[in-house]
């Protein structure tokens, strides 16, 4: 193999998605009612809320719309630092569904009757 | 006192167990020799990738660190409520319980009125300290997390840059390769640093084999006595040096790796007037020039070799040039003649040396490793600690690398590489994976990072929330604004909403790492409360309320002793390794291991869930080695579970600790990862144009003044205080540098490594250059005084010597201790950061680096 660099990485399947070791397939989630339960933690956890925060969506959403639901029930304030101004995860917020990291706002929360959404912001800057 | 143990004293005990040292950072895999319950030798792990078998001094000499009786064996709590300089802590000993006790007490009242008023500070020593703290910051809710040791002074200019051009910690010439290597102010493979004793031997090989090395720094010590050509210069005028040379090869020579800028650099995009990007309007991708097409084109849709990288255009209705038009032109001001004006060098040398890279650079070669045929860049221009430590710490960085990105020398066969910045993990499980990626406009992101924002793309500035002021210098990664003397007043402008109460030091001796004493000691009165976990009875740990004794690294256990590979793990061909740390003797009176002290605390404060939620996020744990809950995991269990999330159910703990590490083979795609990953690194620094922007809508209303010039897309020379300085008689430029027989200011105590620096001719010296100390009457060995401007002054011996610029003045790592608690180290050496101010005015308004040269008169004692 004879790699330039004006060469395309179209054809190259090293780093493809198949050459990864399998990731977490999320299913769209079904028509109905799904019972959300988030959980946040860290200083996330130290907004006055119970955990977990219970929400009822229904519907096919994803995260995003998860995470809208948050800002309607506790105001703006909740969701910062989590968020860019693009209004996309940050790269130190991380969220788990159902045990899975999760990379973007636009993932499907999963089927079933209930779904554990777990959020905490981790240390952002580290020098040495 | 550490002593013979009677659970290993029996007769069959001589065993020889896998480990990690952690005398510095480098995490070196060692074979500890224990006897009857005590370890009688260390010796490098011929079996591992991480030192390749061989070990420094200081790993040698661990053993004496171990064995010091002056350790700390039981918590001790302060009697005397007074904090300062001299005064006594009246230290008590008490119970564990009572000390882990009054602990929760504290941090459960400051995170139930604001965690952020937990300030979470460690060492960079011990690389094992990472997570398990970085976790408990997260878990607890505060974003005050500082990393003291050396990174406090090199990480915001050489790791960040390392970190947007090379995707990883650090940089190193591809040893196996590389056939010219040019240092700034750097060491790697031949002192202490990043993969240290593994790069030790690796560049050794390199200088058998031919490799020429050029060392460029103010002082020939480690690298500059090794290297085939050393060049004095100023100290810190090393981007005009490197400015100099990028000018020399792109205007004079015109020897640059065209399609490498085309197709993995900003290169060829177009700027419009207001050095901003030109965008397509409804993509808003930037624009390139198609030469075929004769149109401007997201770059997105446009092949690399048809991409424009001069001539003007007309596009989106601006007149707009491709970024690399803009650095010719911006590069014709750095003459050889200027910049020998600047840095001393002649002009006629830089004109040599920028010949030789761009001419041993073998632009468009190619060569073939393990099958692969890959673009061939023998060459790497590489910075460090050196060059960066000042105010123009980004740009003396930048302008370093600008040499590698111009030649196409950028993480390809025998160029300046990143350790390690795309992995495909352990064949069996896939893990751990990262590879960088590309943004929106098609600039790299990093795969993996230290902390966990990345250093591309950058955060908006914001009004800070945290006390380092990160939030709004963006480019800052630690910040000297935790222990500086202008911190209230900062805070205050910048309308910070809550302040420091609870101070959390993991090992770091900030009264010695950051800067002059009296300032550092003024922050640290200010907290309400500081416990420390501590080996010894340090400066610092003189201003806590509580000392927790900590187990040595020859009594601890850690699944991650050298993780992440960007860190220290060499770079180029050959095998990734992982590492344990495992106990090699049990712990000594009351001592106990910092992870395991932190679950406690987590569970007294009642945050054990959230602890066990950051150590899944941290860790990346995924089911069915996920913590649940708030169950109390110690620490084994938890190395446990990440060590078989990553190499499957059988190589969990107990298997690690009889195999002592996992390796398995690096692929070409994986180390020449830049050809196969469609990223490119940023040659034009667009993004600085809106960053200054935000930082001065929100400093300039408060009368705060951020320099434009540090914010320009393209590199420049800005000089520090030190060379404005007009004082007569202030004739040096004094600077500190790391000396490989000691770790910042941990090994001063070390009986072995002192006798080792006591017989070294410089470790506890002030070096000066021979003519000039005899031009003022100085002699070898005499007693001075070094003086800053402002009238802070250090004492100590002079040595002179031709291996020094004339206008330096080089002082060895961080000693000068003066606590009772270190004995050994007590009175040995130069305190050189006694001399450093700490303020806004001598910190980078781009990166918040702290300026570390200073310019000094010398005047011997007796006078
Ligand atoms: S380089 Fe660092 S980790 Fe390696 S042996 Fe020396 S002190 Fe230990």
């Amino acid at each position: 193999m004879e790699v330039r660099w004006d060469a395309t990485v179209s054809d190259n399947s090293f780093w493809s998605e198949q050459g990864l070791a399998a990731r977490p397939v999320l299913e769209a989630p079904p028509h109905g009612t799904v019972e959300v339960r988030v959980w946040p933690f860290g200083i996330l956890a130290g907004s006055g809320v119970q955990r977990p925060i219970r929400l009822g969506l229904s519907g096919g959403f994803t995260l995003r719309d998860v995470l809208a639901e948050l800002k309607t029930r506790f105001g703006a304030g909740f969701l910062e630092g989590m968020l860019d101004e693009q209004g996309e995860l940050i790269s130190h917020c991380r969220v788990f569904v159902d045990g899975r990291m999760i990379e973007s706002l636009a993932v499907p929360v999963p089927s079933g009757a209930q779904a554990d959404v777990e959020i905490i912001l981790l240390v952002a800057t580290e020098g040495g | 006192m550490n002593t013979a143990t009677p659970e290993f004293a029996v007769a069959a005990d001589d065993a020889w167990i896998q480990s990690s040292c952690s005398l510095c950072y480098g995490s070196c895999s060692i074979l500890a020799h224990r006897v009857d319950g005590v370890v009688v030798k260390i010796e490098g792990n011929p079996d591992s990738v991480v030192g390749k078998g061989k070990l420094c001094g200081k790993g040698v000499a661990g053993i004496m660190t171990h064995y010091d009786p002056n350790r700390l064996t039981k918590p001790l709590r302060r009697t005397n409520p007074k904090k300062g300089l001299g005064e006594d802590p009246g230290w008590k000993e008490i119970s564990w319980d009572e000390a882990l006790g009054e602990i929760a007490d504290v941090l459960r009242k400051v995170r139930q009125d604001d965690p952020r008023k937990l300030v979470v500070q460690r060492t960079t020593t011990v690389t094992a300290g990472r997570t398990p703290f970085q976790t408990f910051a997260a878990a607890f809710g505060t974003p005050n997390f500082s990393v003291s040791g050396g990174g406090q002074h090199c990480g915001n200019g050489a790791h960040l840059i390392s970190g947007i051009m090379h995707a990883s910690w650090s940089v190193v010439p591809d040893f196996a390769y590389c056939n010219y290597a040019i240092y700034f102010g750097a060491s790697k493979g031949h002192a202490a640093g990043h993969a240290s004793c593994s790069n030790m031997g690796l560049a050794a090989d390199a200088r058998a084999r031919g490799m020429k090395m050029v060392v460029v720094d103010p002082m020939a010590n480690f690298a500059g006595a090794k290297a085939t050509e050393w060049v004095p210069l100023r100290v810190g005028t090393d981007a005009a040096l490197a400015l100099s040379m990028a000018h020399v090869i792109v205007n004079e020579l015109d020897m640059v790796d065209g399609p490498y800028l085309q197709a993995r650099t900003n290169c060829p995009y177009l700027i419009g007037p207001d050095k901003r990007y030109v965008r397509d309007p409804e993509s808003k991708k930037p624009l390139v020039w198609d030469t075929v097409a004769n149109a401007a084109r997201p770059f997105s849709e446009v092949a690399a070799a048809d991409m424009a990288l001069e001539g003007e255009f007309f596009a989106n209705g601006f007149q707009c040039e491709p970024a690399f038009a803009k650095l010719k032109a911006h590069l014709l001001k750095f003459t050889p003649e200027w910049a020998e004006s600047i840095s001393t060098v002649p002009a006629k040398n830089i004109r040599r040396l920028a010949k030789e890279f761009a001419t041993e650079a073998r632009i468009g070669s190619t060569i073939m490793v393990d099958g692969v045929t890959l673009p061939y860049r023998p060459v790497a221009a590489v910075a460090f600690r050196g060059n960066q430590g000042h105010m123009n710490s980004t740009y003396n960085f930048f302008a370093v690398d600008l040499l590698n990105q111009l030649v196409g020398a950028a993480d390809v066969v025998g160029s300046c590489m990143g350790f390690n910045p795309a992995s495909k993990g352990f064949p069996e499980t896939g893990r751990p994976h990262y590879v960088p990626t590309p943004d929106a406009d098609g600039l790299m992101v990093t795969g993996m990072w230290m902390g966990y924002h990345y250093p591309y793309p950058p955060s908006e500035p914001r009004l800070p929330k945290n006390l380092g002021l990160q939030d709004l210098f963006v480019m800052g990664m630690t910040s000297p604004f935790l222990n500086s003397i202008d911190q209230e007043e900062l805070w205050q402008t910048f309308e910070v909403p809550y302040r420091p109460e609870v101070l959390m030091n993991f090992g770091s001796n900030l009264m010695m790492a950051i800067g002059n004493s009296e300032v550092v000691a003024k922050s640290l009165e200010r907290y309400k409360f500081i416990f420390s976990f501590d080996l010894f009875l340090t400066e610092t740990s003189q201003f806590a309320d509580i000392v927790l004794p900590d187990a040595s690294y020859l009594q601890s256990t850690d699944s991650r002793s050298n993780f992440p590979f960007i860190f220290s793990l060499p770079g180029g061909m050959g095998e990734w390794c992982w590492p344990i740390r495992q106990e090699v003797v049990p712990l000594d009176g009351e001592q106990r291991r910092f992870a395991e002290v932190l679950l406690e605390l987590a569970d007294r404060v009642g945050m054990r869930a959230d602890l066990n939620a950051a150590y899944n996020a941290s860790m990346n744990l995924q089911a069915p080695y996920r913590l649940e809950g708030d169950h109390a995991y110690t620490y084994p269990e938890i190395c446990d579970l990440e060590l078989k999330g990553n190499f499957g159910p059988q190589r969990g703990l107990e298997w690690f600790k009889e195999h002592g590490l996992i390796k398995w083979k690096k692929q070409p795609e994986e180390v020449y990862w830049r050809p196969f990953v469609d990223v490119r690194v940023p040659v034009y620094w667009e993004f600085m144009v809106s960053m200054w922007e935000k930082i001065n809508a929100i400093c300039e209303p408060r009368g705060v003044n951020i320099p434009q010039e540090y914010y320009d897309p393209l590199p420049d020379f800005l000089p520090c205080r030190s060379h404005q300085c007009q004082k007569p008689g202030f004739d040096f430029y004094a600077f500190y540098y790391r000396d490989t027989i000691h770790t910042n200011s941990f090994t001063m105590e070390n009986p072995w490594l002192d006798e080792a620096a006591e017989l070294d001719p410089f470790s506890y010296y002030v070096a000066i250059h021979a003519e000039v100390g005899k031009k003022k009457g100085l002699r070898d060995g005499q007693s001075v005084w070094v003086e800053s401007e402002s009238g802070r002054k250090v004492k100590g011996r002079i040595r002179l010597t031709q291996a020094v610029h004339p206008e330096g003045l080089g002082i060895a790592a961080c000693a000068g201790h003066w606590g009772k608690g270190m004995p050994v180290a007590k009175g040995k050496g130069v305190f050189f950061n006694e001399l450093l101010e700490l303020d806004f005015a001598h910190v980078s308004p781009n990166n918040l680096n702290l300026d570390l040269c200073v310019k000094v008169r010398v005047t011997p004692v007796e006078a």
